[in-house]
Parts: structure tokens; C-alpha cells; sequence
């Protein structure tokens, strides 16, 4: 099976000349979204700040959050399939202890999980470090949107350990930015790819220094 | 057909892949643990079950859901008890016509007849056998609910169906975010 070319609906709208053409030009193919769905805008420009953090930024993703969901969440259903399989190939009335021992573990497993990305995970999309002259940056990305609003909000939060001669210096900044999806999706629901970028620059670059940015 | 899905199952990373999976996994188990969570309530193996022929007819009809339970007390003449014979796949639903117990242990001798039937159930029963005894029956009805189990008759009758709702089911949930 072999992908020939791209649908004409893509090149017909989009026709702009391949800049970006670095390193990564095969896995730049357009984002394109359906610009009616604010789930769909959001998971796409939520991948895509991951994306740019470890391939543009080069920060090095620390994926713990995802890894506890994910092994709470098999485990549950670990529970759940093998109460399910054991009640199926024992008689009611033996299987009756594995059973609740499988749903009473399915249910706490499960509370865990939600209290988990409660607690802990919040909104929270991205972490990472990365290593500059022996000083270890972390950035944590926060996103949310309001239901019903096209503005997208990113909590950049970052904290930097800094060594200055004997000392650890610990620097904490945070910057929170917000801007409609309509600067980065077109009318078909295509991506700016690098506007998009230049505006998590700006975010980075404002966090990294701790300016402020100018008001408009 | 499926382009645009295995596209986007393409496009995902390890984590979010496995996110997917586990998605569709968490509503399998779910609905499976709620199943058996019911069924421990109830103390019945399948607490609800849809009824497949006209023998208790005119009180339920083909396609009409049942709700067992089966409590502690002993089964009395009278009662339309869900049970299995030995050897047999399909749950029968029947009215309790006569029944013995027995003083020293306590074991109970069941016959059961279909309401729309002529004879007692002894033709349906295993060769030789003439009576059911407690651990052969599922549960009591407790209550009924009409026509909805049309939806499973239907989908026994025509297996292709199920596996065609289940199989774009599964597929949604995997291309699908949130």
C-alpha cells in the first residue's frame, strides 16, 4: 500500500511553497482540523505544542503523567477482564469472591485514575527539561479553553535551576497567553503551522527571560 | 473507506495510541463490571434476560426483558422462575407448578410448566429427569420491561448485525478524542 499523493482539496487550498523544509519535511504535512469543533482545534494545537517542545525546542518530554494514567487505567481493566473471563469459566456461586475482589479493585483503580488527573494532572499538557551549561530548565504547558470561546489560553510555567559558583539558584516565572484560534486556523481548517510557532517563541522566549511582553 | 481513520491512527504516537485502546477498553469494562456488580445484587448470574418464545404467554411476550433476583428464601408454587437445565445454553423462563421439599436437607424438587403451554415442562427437561432442583434456577422475575429486547433477539438472529454495530463502534472509539 502506498500513499500517492495528497487529496487535490489540500494543494487547491493551500499553496503556499514549502518553507520549512529543515530536517523534519516529511512529517510537516498539514494539520488540517474541522475549525467548527473546539475539541478538534484544541487536541490539534495541544499535539502540536508537544510536538514543537521536543523537535523545535528541544526539551526532552517527561511523559509520568500520561505513564500513571495509563498503567492505572490497564490495570483496571486488567481487573475488569479477568472478573469477566474467571466469572465466564467458574459457576456463579464459586466466582462470587473473585468478583468483588475484581470490582472492588476496578473501582478504587479507576477513583485513582480520576483523582489522579485531578489532583496532579490538571490541565497539564506538556512537561519537559532541557540541559543548558549544567542549569536544568523545566517547562510545564497548561491549556484550557472556556466552553463556547474560541480563545485558547497557555500557562506556560517554568522553572530554572541555575548554578552560580557553589549555589543553586532556583528561578520560577510564569506567563500565561491567550490568543483566538482564529490566528492560527484558516477558513478550511488548515494550520499556520509557523505562526503558531513564532507565537510559542515569543511565549518561550518571554518565559526564558523573564520579560514582559509589551502591551498592545 | 477507513482512509481518513487509519490516517489519524497513523498520525498518533505510543502513549496516544495506547490512550486510544484504552479508551475503548474502559466502556468494555465498565459495562462489565456494572453487569457484574448487578448480578452480585441481584445474587443472579445474569440479572437481566430477554425473553425468546411465546411460552408464557399472555404475561410475556417474545422481546420482553426480565429482571431477576434471587433471594434467600426457598422457591414457592407459584413463582416464574428463569432456569437452566445441565447441558444446555438457553435459559428457560417458566412458572413453578408443583413442588416438593425435602425435610432433612432441605433440597426442593421442582416442576415447572409454561403458562401457554399444554404439559409440564418433564418433555423439555434432560432424559430420565423429573425434577429441577435450586441450583438449576437463575432467578425469580421480579419485573419486566416489553418489546426492548427485540434489539437482542434481532442481533442472535442475524450475528453479521452485531459484529457490524460492535466493529464501527470499536471504530469510533478509537478515532475519536474526548
Amino acid at each position: 500500500m502506498e500513499e500517492i499523493e495528497e487529496t487535490p482539496l489540500i494543494s487547491s487550498t493551500e499553496e503556499r511553497p514549502p518553507k520549512t523544509e529543515k530536517k523534519l519535511d516529511e512529517k510537516e504535512e498539514p494539520i488540517i482540523v474541522n475549525n467548527s469543533n473546539l475539541v478538534d482545534l484544541k487536541n490539534a494545537c495541544d499535539d502540536y505544542i508537544q510536538k514543537f517542545f521536543v523537535n523545535k525546542a528541544e526539551f526532552r518530554q517527561n511523559n509520568t503523567h500520561t505513564d500513571v494514567k495509563l498503567v492505572l487505567g490497564y490495570l483496571a481493566c486488567g481487573f475488569a477482564l479477568f472478573g469477566g473471563y474467571y466469572g465466564h469459566i467458574t459457576p456463579f456461586n464459586e466466582a462470587k469472591e473473585m468478583t468483588i475482589i475484581c470490582i472492588i479493585a476496578y473501582f478504587v483503580l479507576n477513583t485513582l485514575l480520576v483523582l489522579y488527573s485531578y489532583i496532579f494532572e490538571k490541565e497539564i499538557i506538556f512537561v519537559g527539561d532541557c540541559m543548558e551549561n549544567d542549569n536544568k530548565y523545566t517547562i510545564t504547558i497548561q491549556t484550557n479553553t472556556k466552553r463556547y470561546s474560541d480563545i485558547y489560553n497557555i500557562v506556560y510555567e517554568y522553572v530554572g535551576k541555575e548554578k552560580q559558583d557553589s549555589s543553586i539558584k532556583i528561578r520560577n516565572s510564569k506567563y500565561t497567553f491567550s490568543k483566538s484560534f482564529g490566528n492560527w486556523f484558516d477558513v478550511n481548517g488548515v494550520m499556520d503551522i509557523e505562526k503558531f510557532e513564532t507565537d510559542l517563541f515569543e511565549g518561550l522566549e518571554i518565559i526564558k527571560t523573564g520579560n514582559k511582553p509589551h502591551e498592545q | 473507506m477507513f482512509e481518513e481513520e487509519i490516517r489519524f491512527l497513523r498520525k498518533m504516537n505510543k502513549r496516544q495510541l495506547a490512550q486510544q485502546i484504552l479508551n475503548f477498553l474502559m466502556i468494555i469494562s465498565s459495562a462489565l463490571m456494572v453487569w457484574k456488580g448487578l448480578a452480585l445484587y441481584t445474587n443472579s448470574e445474569s440479572p437481566i434476560v430477554v425473553v425468546l418464545s411465546g411460552s408464557m404467554e399472555p404475561a410475556f411476550y417474545r422481546g420482553d426483558l426480565l429482571f431477576l433476583g434471587m433471594p434467600d428464601e426457598p422457591v414457592r408454587v407459584g413463582d416464574i422462575c428463569v432456569f437452566k437445565i445441565p447441558g444446555r445454553d438457553v435459559p428457560i423462563v417458566h412458572r413453578v407448578i408443583k413442588l416438593h421439599d425435602e425435610k432433612e436437607t432441605g433440597k426442593q424438587y421442582i416442576l415447572t410448566k409454561g403458562d401457554n403451554n399444554q404439559v409440564d415442562d418433564r418433555g423439555l427437561y434432560n432424559p430420565g429427569q423429573l425434577w429441577i432442583h435450586r441450583e438449576h434456577i437463575v432467578g425469580k422475575v421480579r419485573g419486566f420491561l416489553p418489546y426492548i429486547g427485540i434489539i437482542t433477539i434481532l442481533m442472535n438472529d442475524y450475528p453479521q448485525l452485531k459484529y457490524v454495530l460492535i466493529g464501527f463502534l470499536g471504530l469510533y472509539m478509537l478515532v475519536n478524542r474526548e
